[in-house]
């Protein structure tokens, strides 16, 4: 792959967490720019949380944006709504939007197991980088551990970008 | 949106081989990881030892680390050569000018 079409298949995926938002960067499905957790200070100020996301729009100046797809999602409302959100800009800024189904990811990873552990593990294993921030598999009366977005935010672009590069060809 | 490659990908390299920026500036000989956060953010531009220190450290060629800059420095140095190409092929054909031709024109195509 080229640089440029490298740049053009280049996918900005954002989670929303409880906290802030998960995102990730990826050139092509084998190249992963930038991954992170991005804090906010106030985790109820949505100017705050778009302010964010428009920094990560214009630092890394992406193709597309993926997202989960409200449809479907067991998400709350303050987390459907930042998604909402998150699609308004990127369409204002002009940017694809996929969203992508729990259903996707989970067909996506059948053969690394459907649970979102062994997914992340899946990704770990595509991206060693990130296997340090892989976190320690949680009981079932533990919280999950906010870099568990991270990995969701991977395996977001990696879809998106598989459709993107399927509609290419089509 | 710029369909482009990324200005740099210090931070993406940097963050693959697991170091942070205060351990690239200690590697590096740099004051304080504040300098690199600067030109992986591209505040500054770092200097040709520098370049060479991060290429080095991150064990990846200088064009791939500084993408976005060897581009542009390629378009601009084989749109030069297409003019020297024409004003080279205008001249008397000798064996010198012959070998300038060749390497113009593989400058050209690349």
């Amino acid at each position: 792959m080229t640089l440029a079409s490298a740049a053009i298949l280049r996918t900005l995926a954002l989670d929303p967490t409880s906290r802030g938002l998960a995102f990730a960067v990826l050139e092509g499905s084998e190249r992963l720019v930038d991954w992170g957790l991005v804090e906010l200070p106030d985790k109820q100020d949505e100017r705050l949380f778009l302010t964010r996301v428009s920094q990560l729009i214009a630092r890394y100046e992406p193709a597309a944006v993926a997202i989960e797809a409200i449809t479907g999602s067991r998400r709350r409302s303050r987390g459907r709504d930042r998604i909402a959100r998150i699609s308004r800009l990127a369409n204002r800024n002009g940017l694809a939007v996929h969203g992508v189904a729990r259903a996707d990811l989970r067909e996506h990873f059948a053969e690394s197991g459907a649970t979102k552990w062994e997914i992340a593990v899946a990704v770990s294993r595509l991206f060693p980088e990130l296997e340090a921030w892989l976190p320690r598999k949680r009981k079932p009366w533990m919280s999950e551990d906010e870099r568990m977005s991270i990995f969701d935010a991977v395996s977001l672009a990696l879809i998106a970008l598989r459709r993107a590069e399927r509609a290419r060809l089509e | 949106m710029s369909p482009a490659s990324l200005p740099n990908y210090l931070r993406s390299h940097r963050r693959r081989v697991g170091l942070s920026q205060g351990e690239v500036a200690f590697l590096l000989g740099l004051e304080s990881g504040t300098n690199v956060s600067r030109h992986e953010s591209r505040k500054r531009v770092p200097s040709l030892e520098t370049v060479i220190g991060y290429e080095i450290i991150l064990g990846t060629p200088m064009r791939e680390l500084f993408a976005a800059e060897s581009e542009a420095v390629s378009a601009g140095v084989r749109a030069r050569a297409v003019r020297l190409l024409g004003r080279t092929a205008q001249g008397t054909l000798t064996p010198k000018a012959e070998q300038k031709l060749r390497v113009l024109r593989l400058l050209v195509a690349r």
